[in-house]
């Protein structure tokens, strides 16, 4: 008679729960294996910056060609902090020359919002992180005044003029 | 409808490649039912706590060899149940590092009522357990996965790693052995001859 058996005690289903998820976070094998793909992520893509983006003077005036192709600031929203940054994270490109770098700009950015950087609910002081699958919104290239692309999540082509900087040139 | 994202398999494969919270997923779909096999045969509910945390464990340390019955973990588990509640000290000694960062049991209320209702209305209770412990530990998972789980024989067959004619021989021995023991009890006729779908195909 299943429905007389007592049940498990909440405060000791808890504790069981976080043992198991800490032994899974414990486990060496998985523990290297954070560390690589962590390695992997920083060395490939790039040092990549968390948090408020401070560029909030150079990102807002005039126009600019892109001349600056070693940095590239992914916005995660088109609406400013309140001390005129935009939210988002900067990120380096591992070579400097070479055609389609406006391409690879478009898909640094497309890739952190893909594996849910970008996202609100990201947290990158978790000990943890498991990437998951989110979807990359439109996005647009802006030229920012010091050269650099900014890349903005927007169905608007017009968006960079709205921000104060250059549409990129084709 | 299972999302066969959510499927057992799905999980299990996500939780031993190092997702936690596949694996907390599992944990929390089958705990339930880990639990009430476990206070079964330990009337305890503490005891029972040890083993559901003791079998998942176990589940961690064996992720490369669970086996996934008909696209459940279940039968593994409860397999995995079988033996940890039939060594359950041993178990615990194992894994005495690790129950003893759980909190202690809060004050619980006293289950022995409950336990002693269980019995009342389960006068053969008693004289079942007792057969049931005196059963080879492989003819006592056959029989709790069959016949106390109610597993089809397949099922706990691939949960044991057995051929399913091992499983049917030893259900066959157990039944007799069981029989023999509980013939003074005056067990209802068809207590042990209850027959799977299998098996009656």
């Amino acid at each position: 008679m299943p429905s007389q058996d007592p049940k498990m005690t909440e405060v000791r289903t808890d504790a069981i729960r976080g043992l198991l998820a800490e032994t899974i976070r414990d486990e060496p094998e998985f523990r290297r294996r954070r560390i690589r793909r962590r390695l992997l992520i920083w060395g490939g893509v790039g040092l990549i910056t968390i948090g408020g983006l401070s560029t909030a003077g150079s990102v807002l005036f005039g126009d600019a060609p892109l001349t600056d192709q070693s940095i590239v600031q992914c916005f995660s929203s088109t609406v400013p902090n309140a001390d005129g940054t935009f939210p988002g994270s900067g990120a380096t490109v591992a070579t400097k020359d070479g055609p389609g770098r406006v391409d690879d700009a478009l898909a640094l950015c497309s890739e952190m919002w893909r594996h849910g950087i970008l996202s609100s609910g990201y947290d990158p002081t978790a000990a943890t992180y498991a990437p998951e699958e989110t979807e990359v919104p439109a996005l647009q290239v802006c030229v920012m005044r010091d050269g650099t692309a900014a890349v903005v999540p927007s169905e608007d082509a017009a968006i960079c003029q709205a921000l104060g900087m250059s549409a990129l040139a084709r | 409808m299972t999302d066969v994202q959510d499927s057992d398999a799905a999980l299990w494969l996500a939780a031993s490649s190092g997702t936690e919270r596949a694996f907390v997923t599992i944990f929390d779909r089958y705990r339930s039912r880990i639990f009430s096999a476990a206070f079964r045969r330990t009337n305890k509910v503490s005891d029972a706590e040890e083993v559901v945390a003791i079998v998942f464990l176990e589940a961690w340390k064996l992720r490369k060899r669970v086996r996934i019955v008909d696209g459940s973990l279940l039968p593994w588990l409860l397999a995995v149940t079988a033996n940890v509640t039939s060594n359950l000290s041993r178990s615990q000694r194992r894994y005495e590092r690790m129950i003893a960062r759980l909190p202690l049991p809060p004050e619980q209320e006293d289950h022995t009522s409950l336990v002693d209702e269980r019995l009342d209305s389960l006068p053969y209770r008693k004289a079942i357990d007792e057969a049931l412990k005196a059963l080879s530990a492989g003819d006592r998972a056959v029989v709790e996965l069959c016949l106390i789980e109610e597993l089809p024989l397949a099922a706990a067959a691939a949960a044991l790693d057995l051929p399913i004619g091992t499983v049917k021989s030893r259900l066959h021995r157990a039944r007799k052995q069981l029989q023999t023991r509980l013939a003074v009890a005056e067990l209802p006729d068809n207590l042990f001859t209850m027959n799977t779908a299998e098996e009656v195909a």
